[in-house]
């Protein structure tokens, strides 16, 4: 009975051991006013980047709004173009801020079991850099079932073919994002690399902005005033049948 | 008379032992005691090695409830895709950020 009694115990102590070493393994050991000091700073980046969000939904629907008329008003569509420009921008460098501070905050020690942490929430996903929505439909259409029912002309439907600089520019934007993400894992962040970075990824976003404007125009040379009505309408059409039906539902 | 001739002419027999005494003595309730039961019965190189069988089997119920009932979350082969807008590339790695610090 008594050697029974002993190998219970020891049972015991070897479990209460091995869940003491899991539980410190997957949470972040840190003290209570590490955990404010991370809470104020999410809160914060929250309202910022919320903030700039925003702006940037409503520069992206004024420059949609310029590119719906058909003359070009070249000074709004610059404004805009500069609106989503900054807004694009200042979610880089609120980015890059809150991974300075979380620094400033964490130890090394936790900082790493915090990516842990992170990297289990996440499961590693492979990040994948698309044009925003109104850019993409931008992008992509007139299609050729469109320039059909516009009786374009084989000739001039080159001018309107999506630029191959687009493709290349968000090949080189994902890049650039991947290798910022890489230097936001380590502990010691080389913050003039990664402003250097931000700078890459920010020209060519504006590069993308500027193809857009460009194929703007190009649609203005090629189509009349009544084509482009027309076109209007088919986008309208299109987008309306490829948003989501949530969205639909919350607009009527 | 007859009767009582006869009857006195039958031998006298007694049980040469109180059996009763006896029977009652081994079929007196007594108090079970498996574990001395079982220390009578099986050797004591048995009981040690059936006890250390016992605890390792209880340390990897133990070890298989701690490490192995909530496991890693498995990294699938097509693993998922977080699409971000070419307007915000990192929105995703801070959001996470973010989502990672709220659930503390």
């Amino acid at each position: 009975m008594r050697v029974f009694s002993r190998w219970v115990g020891i049972w015991v102590l070897v479990m209460v051991a091995l869940s003491a070493a899991c539980a410190a393994d997957s949470e972040l050991a840190i003290s209570e006013s590490q955990k404010d000091q991370l809470k104020a700073l999410a809160s914060n980046t929250r309202d910022r980047t919320g903030r700039e969000r925003d702006a940037l939904r409503r520069a992206r629907a004024e420059l949609l709004q310029v590119y719906s008329n058909y003359d070009l008003d070249e000074h709004k569509a610059r404004a805009a173009r500069d609106k989503v420009s900054a807004a694009q921008l200042n979610l880089l460098n609120i980015h890059l801020d809150n991974e300075i501070a979380l620094r400033d905050i964490l130890t090394s020690d936790q900082f790493q079991a915090f990516r842990n942490l992170m990297k289990r929430r996440m499961r590693d996903p492979q990040m994948l850099v698309l044009s925003p929505p109104e850019d993409a439909i931008l992008d992509k259409l007139p299609d050729k079932q469109m320039l059909d029912l516009l009786g374009i002309p084989a000739e001039q439907r080159k001018r309107l073919e999506p630029a191959s600089g687009n493709i290349k520019a968000i090949q080189g934007l994902r890049d650039s994002s991947k290798q910022l993400l890489d230097l936001y894992a380590a502990f010691d962040l080389d913050s003039a690399a990664a402003r250097k970075l931000i700078g890459s990824i920010h020209r060519r976003q504006a590069y993308l902005l500027m193809l857009q404007h460009y194929r703007q125009k190009a649609i203005r040379q090629v189509l009349s005033e009544d084509q482009f009505q027309t076109l209007r309408q088919e986008i309208a059409k299109r987008i309306a049948e490829h948003q989501p039906r949530r969205e639909r539902q919350r607009r009527r | 008379m007859a009767c009582f001739r006869m009857l006195a002419s039958v031998p006298e027999e007694q049980p040469p032992h109180d059996v009763w005494t006896l029977v009652r003595s081994r079929t007196k309730p007594t108090r079970v005691r498996p574990l001395v039961w079982l220390h009578g019965l099986v050797a004591t190189g048995l009981r040690k090695a059936a006890t250390a069988t016992a605890a390792v089997a209880l340390l990897a119920l133990g070890y298989y409830n701690v490490a192995l009932v909530n496991p890693e979350p498995q990294v699938s082969q097509r693993q998922p895709v977080v699409a971000v807008y070419s307007d915000d590339p990192l929105a995703g790695h801070t959001d996470a950020v973010i989502a990672s610090i709220d659930d503390m």
